[in-house]
């Protein structure tokens, strides 16, 4: 299964596509980092209290908000993601997980509801902080790198917070962090292409070619890999270690 | 029986932004465009969206879009080629005043223009050359340099880190500078050397001579109502806009004396 964060940025006359940046599996694997738990979107009315499984129905419902064919239920199952993960923010707001899971379906609601996309920037920014802030390795840096990529892809001030130097310079980091981890290397070629630093962007998508996908992404990986060598096709470098 | 729709191009231009394009922003303007179009009544939009604006000139030659919202500096330069009418002004969400200012290094002698004289200005609206140096620049700055560049944001951090490539002056929207000075790492680098005066907001124009059965009135009322429903403000949310109203001809013309000035 694969999730990926799907943030639509709005401006005047300018508005930025749709970014797919990987959020964790929601059952095993991440390290350690995200509690166990059934794959299933748990209705949210009955985890009230119990932070683990309102992690878990976040993480779950994201996965629904990204991969469902039906937009409505798309639609639906982000807002209850993001119930979810405010609920257990408010239980455990010094917790990455409920910070994370927010600024994610956030994301995706801004997806499938096209008209809250800048909105949704304003949510996602300071809850991605603040998960940054507890624990920016978290899902293989997943706070550094969802925000670099939003800071990367969405318009620049008045319009929105875009800052695609500060989005490197996060992206840079997250791979500082998890060398070995393929998506970051995929979105720091994103950036160093966006800087003018073609050759870097192309040695940061060959890496996602040459890497070996973690364990717990072995799905996710083939997704990534397709995307570097499309990225190094358009640049004219050409995806080789196929 | 069904109602025979007429299908109009409507172009819209936002120079050198680079998110201004069909790919990023069709479907939302697209969005916009439909909503313009059930106001109106008995009318489709295909709307185009470019950063170019000599693109955008091409466009309205083989497609001869009735209307379109552009920047006033294509406006000024091809209201006459193009026989534009300016319908409306658009006032966008966040900018109480369209400005723009020249920022350079605060450590940059002299103030004002002077602050300038010499350096390569960076600017998205390169592409709108006589605009900057006759509406934005007054005419003040002889010989300008420009180096074209769609983030702004990259020539800003190239000027601060000395870059080989920098330029030595941004030209940025005055709404990008209050944001930009306000940041921790940037901001006390960096002084405001120039502040134009109040500037045009883009313009909903029509192209006379394609308007054909298009009724302007009903366009025009469409649009200034968009703020009344909540659909409408939703709409107008998407795009970024407070409020299309009524142009605010002094200024416009004064704009269009700036822009002639020398040429005259």
């Amino acid at each position: 299964m694969r999730l990926a964060l799907c943030l639509l940025v709005l401006a005047l006359c300018g508005c930025k596509s749709i970014s797919t940046v990987r959020a964790p599996e929601a059952s095993a694997g991440n390290r350690g980092y995200i509690v166990g738990g059934p794959r299933v979107a748990a209705p949210v009315a009955v985890l009230t209290n119990d932070f683990d499984a309102l992690v878990t129905a976040a993480q779950s419902l994201a996965s629904v908000a990204e991969n469902d064919s039906q937009s409505d239920r798309r639609r639906d199952a982000a807002k209850r993601g993001i119930v979810a993960a405010r609920r257990a923010r408010e239980l455990k707001p010094d917790r990455v997980e409920g910070h994370y899971w927010y600024a994610i379906n956030v994301g995706f609601l801004a997806d499938v509801d096209r008209s809250y996309g800048l909105d949704a920037v304003a949510e996602m920014e300071p809850a991605l902080k603040r998960a940054g802030e507890i624990d920016e390795r978290y899902d293989y840096a997943g706070p550094l790198r969802v925000l670099g990529v939003l800071l990367l892809r969405a318009p620049q001030p008045p319009v929105s917070i875009g800052s695609p130097r500060k989005g490197l310079r996060l992206l840079q980091r997250a791979v500082e962090r998890f060398p070995d981890y393929p998506e970051n290397y995929l979105y720091l070629g994103e950036a160093l292409r966006e800087a003018g630093r073609a050759d870097e962007a192309k040695a940061a998508w060959q890496k996602v070619l040459a890497l070996p996908a973690p364990a717990d992404r072995q799905f996710e990986a083939v997704q990534w890999r397709k995307q570097a060598r499309n990225f190094l096709d358009s640049s004219g470098a050409g995806g080789s270690s196929r | 029986m069904q109602a025979i729709m007429v299908l109009l191009a409507f172009l819209f231009l936002k120079t050198g932004e680079k998110f201004a394009t069909q790919e990023m922003a069709g479907q939302t303007v697209g969005e916009f465009t439909a909503c313009v179009a059930k106001a109106v009544g008995g009318v489709e939009f295909e709307p185009r969206v470019l950063n170019d604006p000599v693109k955008a000139v091409e466009f309205c030659t083989t497609k001869k879009p009735p209307v379109g919202i552009v920047t006033p500096g294509f406006y000024l330069a091809y209201q006459k080629a193009l026989d534009m009418e300016p319908l409306l002004e658009v006032r966008r969400q966040k900018v109480a005043t369209e400005r723009y200012v020249v920022v350079v290094k605060k450590i940059t002698a002299g103030d004002g223009l002077d602050a300038v004289r010499g350096k390569v200005l960076a600017t998205t609206l390169a592409a709108e050359e006589r605009y900057i140096v006759g509406v934005i620049l007054q005419d003040k700055v002889a010989e300008l340099r420009m180096k074209p560049v769609t983030d702004i944001e990259g020539a800003v951090f190239d000027l601060v880190e000395g870059a080989k490539e920098a330029a030595g002056a941004v030209l940025m929207e005055e709404a990008a500078w209050q944001a930009m000075e306000k940041d921790e790492e940037l901001g006390p680098k960096l002084k405001a050397a120039y502040r134009s005066e109040e500037l045009p907001g883009a313009l909903v124009v029509a192209f006379r001579a394609n308007v054909g059965k298009l009724d302007l009135c009903k366009l025009k009322t469409a649009l200034t109502s968009l703020g009344k429903s909540e659909e409408g403000r939703k709409t107008l949310g998407s795009i970024r806009v407070e409020a299309f109203e009524a142009v605010k001809q002094e200024r416009l013309k004064k704009a269009q004396e700036s822009f002639l000035g020398k040429l005259q």
